[in-house]
């Protein structure tokens, strides 16, 4: 999957559309509806399937399994008198599976890059992430940077200080996370809905 | 009719249970996680045990997790143990000259896989005739040097076992049960006052229990060996080669006997795993057995006692069945003959879970494959055949690899392989393993994921063209499951099976065949059902989006393993467009909610894929896969 061939850019461009010709629930009168495609990016077993099924469905499972390609989960969340509904792809982590993220990534609203807060080289590569979604996502696509397993905090190679001015630097929004003890899931998630 | 057939005096089987030590709670390992529960430990070491075949062993049959960290560890158990003769019959000295050298070759091969047994003593070896068998020799070793248990064991060294054997021949050439009537801690004061003197132990032993005249009757020879093992230095005991090379034991044949590089090995019908196999198909119950041994001491959580198992319910239950069913005939040339062969055991129509489940239908299929994996490579067709039918799982291991071609030489090619050089894909592969079939005990196990990386390792480091994609950690997850001691046999058939099933899908690039599979498959849903074809073409609901780690993993991402058993049952028999097919029946045993649901909800479905029946799946899978043109089907791939 290294050469992202004409069929797949096609596939792509046919899912961005999608989301804009969504059809509405019946009967939407009552506050607004809004929806959001969100994609999550990232070095493999940083956390991304796990940070999704926390915020999806409030778990955290010690064997999470690896994703292959991709998966697809949503979420409603209602925001004031606004009903966002989260259409989220967690994304597969190997660099091998790189060549698919665009599938994914193109058309998306936002996206959370994930590094785990014991591993430097996973911050390395969300750094690469953020450049990439920078040079070929949507312009107005709102990027967050998450530093997951901030349970792990004594085991810690990246300091808080260090990515924050990483991310004041590219305007991303960023937190430290646990998909394990749950802090800043949510949050991070509702702060991109806003 | 036929139960004395049954009837082996050597297959009889016992249970010994005991509790591995338990985590404090909410401990976790350094990456944050709970810890592998000891007893997981233990279930993934012990399972090695049971390939340990000698005729002065008891085999391991089995090892059952329980609830709270319990253990149950079922092996052979046949005849009495010594120390239920002793004091009731006499052993003649030759008695016990061949009963001390059967003790030793068997304590020699534990040794020799650095097993030491640690918990040797009369109630631990069983005589059947003229035959000795030492039984619970493992304990030490799965649960590593008594590590993972709560209970006291110490020492490391084999000479242990030495000593051990130099008490069990003083209480044989006594007959006499050593400080019987005395407490634990009495009989620790005991051996510790004997170890300071300088005069002979067993000399002392005997005054002790008012035996000095039978001790003066001893030969000499024998009384050597016994010294020779009492000696207060364990480095200064003998060990088991050097005893077995004593002249005393001259009149016993060697060892060379049991040599199982013999040409021509004895066919058996079947032996005591498929006995235990079927005796807990037929409601055999590990509960039930007599209690055999002392009590449990409740201050430790070691119990000492062992259940026999009453096999009576399997014996009526085969009561009926006749003696031509123990001999199939599978090659037949005369009707005659073929005319007196018993009726088959009718099963067809039942469901599949349930044929495994029937004790009778798997005695049957039992016998009949393992005639026909004696015979392989000629017998290949019949199995073939048979296997189109099902396989029984106890034979599924090895029924697979003649499918799959193994050659007889995979030990060596597996030996050759580096397996341990650091690679740039060991940290992919370190972080797949721990999510890899971790709900399954073998699979979750520290052995067993120390092999998943070498087989993993070793099949890239064979294969240079091919690279580590997320997914073959997966893949290789059934070989490994079914081959759980045979590291070698596992990545055999993981290297014959990529070829001939996933050719081109590990490809540094495989863009082209996965695109290719893709495609071929949405034309097969065009195919076969047009009106989902466009149902989900309108919804824009692509293969791309869900079915790669389908294909690319042949459902082994997708599946828990007894699903992907069945699956692979049939795919093995299949060629590489039947995964195709099963995508495809998939997709129909869903097609309901497909049909009336949007992208989102379609999605869904997939991300968290609901209960999928495999046998439906497998017929219906059967089915197009026969009654599709081929020009349906990808290419076929290499042979
Ligand atoms: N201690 C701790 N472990 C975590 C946390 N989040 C995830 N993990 C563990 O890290 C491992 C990887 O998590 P996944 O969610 O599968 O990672 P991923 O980024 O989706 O990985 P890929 O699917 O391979 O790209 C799993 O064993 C998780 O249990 C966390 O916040 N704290
Ligand atoms: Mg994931």
């Amino acid at each position: 999957m290294v050469a992202a061939d004409e069929d797949r850019l096609a596939a792509a461009d046919r899912m961005a559309n999608r989301s804009g010709t969504a059809q509405r629930p019946n009967g939407s009168t009552q506050g607004k509806i809004c929806q959001f495609k969100l994609v999550l990016l990232g070095e493999s077993a940083v956390g991304k399937s796990s940070l999704v099924l926390r915020f999806v469905k409030g778990q955290f499972h010690e064997y999470q399994e690896s994703t292959i390609g991709a998966a697809f989960l949503t979420q409603t969340i209602c925001l004031d008198d606004t009903t966002v509904k989260f259409e989220i792809w967690d994304t597969a982590g190997q660099e091998r599976y790189h060549s698919l993220a665009p599938m994914y990534y193109r058309g998306a609203q936002a996206a959370i890059v994930v590094y785990d807060i014991t591993n430097q080289d996973t911050f390395g590569r969300a750094k690469t992430w953020v450049k990439e979604l920078q040079r070929q996502a949507s312009p107005n696509i709102v990027i967050a940077l998450a530093g997951n397993k901030q349970d792990l905090a004594n085991k810690r190679m990246v300091e808080f200080e260090e990515a924050q001015t990483y991310a004041d630097e590219n305007g991303l929004l960023f937190m430290e996370t646990s998909a394990k003890t749950a802090m800043n899931v949510n949050e991070i998630f509702l702060a991109i809905g806003k | 009719m036929t139960v004395p057939h049954l009837k082996h005096p050597e297959m009889y089987f016992g249970a010994i249970t005991f509790f591995a030590k338990q985590h404090k709670e909410d401990t976790c390992g350094s990456n944050g996680l709970p810890l592998t529960p000891n007893s997981i430990i233990i279930y993934g070491k012990a399972q090695i045990l049971k390939t340990i075949k000698s005729p002065y062993l008891c085999q391991y049959l089995d090892i059952i997790r329980g609830k709270h960290e319990r253990t149950v560890v079922v092996s052979q158990y046949c005849g009495q143990s010594l120390s239920n003769y002793l004091e009731k019959n006499t052993f003649t000295i030759e008695d016990i000259k061949r009963i001390a050298y059967q003790i030793l070759t068997g304590l020699n091969e534990l040794h020799k896989k650095n097993i030491i047994h640690r918990n040797l003593s009369s109630d631990n070896v069983l005589l059947l005739e003229n035959n000795v068998k030492l039984f619970n020799y493992g304990l030490y070793y799965m649960t590593d040097n008594g590590k993972l248990v709560s209970f006291p064991i110490f020492l490391t060294n084999p000479k242990v076992d030495i000593w051990s054997l130099g008490i069990i021949l003083v209480e044989l050439t006594l007959n006499k049960h050593l400080w019987h009537s005395l407490k634990l801690g009495q009989r620790i004061r005991k051996i510790l006052s004997l170890l300071q003197s300088n005069s002979s132990i067993f000399e002392r032993i005997a005054r002790e229990h008012n035996c000095y005249e039978l001790y003066l009757e001893i030969p000499q020879e024998v009384k050597e060996i016994i010294e020779l093992c009492l000696n207060v230095y364990p480095q200064n005991r003998p060990s088991c080669e050097e005893l077995l090379q004593k002249e005393v034991f001259n009149s016993f044949t060697k060892p060379t006997e049991f040599n199982n590089k013999k040409l021509c090995q004895p066919f058996e019908i079947f032996t005591i795993n498929e006995l235990y196999h079927w005796w807990q198909l037929a409601g055999g119950d590990l509960i039930e057995g007599t209690v055999l041994g002392q009590e449990r001491n409740p201050a430790t959580l070691y119990d000492p006692r062992i259940v026999v198992m009453p096999l009576d319910t399997l014996y009526q239950r085969f009561e009926n069945i006749p003696l031509e069913c123990y001999y199939p005939l599978i090659q037949c040339k005369s009707d005659i003959i073929a005319l007196a062969e018993p009726p088959p055991y009718d099963a067809t129509g039942l469901p599949l879970i349930i044929k495994e489940r029937d004790p009778e239908y798997q005695f049957h299929r039992v016998i009949l494959f393992r005639r026909l994996l004696h015979g392989y490579p000629f017998t290949k067709d019949l199995i073939i055949k048979e296997a189109q039918k099902d396989i029984p799982p106890l034979l599924r291991g090895e029924i697979w690899a003649t499918l799959l071609n193994i050659k007889s030489d995979y030990k060596k090619q597996y030996l050759r392989i580096d397996k341990f050089t650091p690679t740039a894909t060991d940290r992919q592969i370190e972080v797949d393993i721990p999510r890899c079939h971790q709900y399954n005990e073998l699979l979750s196990s520290a052995e067993g994921h120390k092999k998943l990386k070498r087989i993993l390792k070793a099949w890239i480091y064979q294969n240079s063209q091919y690279v580590y994609w997320q997914g073959l950690d997966s893949l290789t997850a059934p070989f490994l499951y079914l081959n759980f001691n045979c590291e070698a046999k596992a990545f055999a058939c993981l290297s014959h099976f990529v070829p001939k099933f996933l050719h081109k899908f590990f490809l540094k690039d495989n863009s082209a065949v996965i695109e290719e599979y893709l495609a071929k498959f949405s034309q097969l849903i065009s195919f076969h059902d047009p009106e989902l074809a466009s149902h989900l073409y309108e919804i824009n609901f692509y293969p791309q989006l869900f079915a790669i780690p389908w294909f690319l993993t042949l459902f082994s991402h997708v599946f828990p393993l007894y699903k992907i058993l069945h699956l692979w049952d049939k795919v093995l028999l299949g060629d590489s467009s039947y995964s195709l097919h099963i995508g495809l029946s998939v997709l129909t045993q869903l097609r309901d909610r497909l049909l009336t649901s949007g992208f989102n909800e379609c999605i869904l479905l997939f991300s968290d894929l609901p209960e999928v029946d495999i046998e439906k799946c497998v017929i219906f899978s059967m089915g197009t896969f026969n009654s599709t043109p081929k020009k349906y089907n990808p290419p076929r791939t290499r042979k």
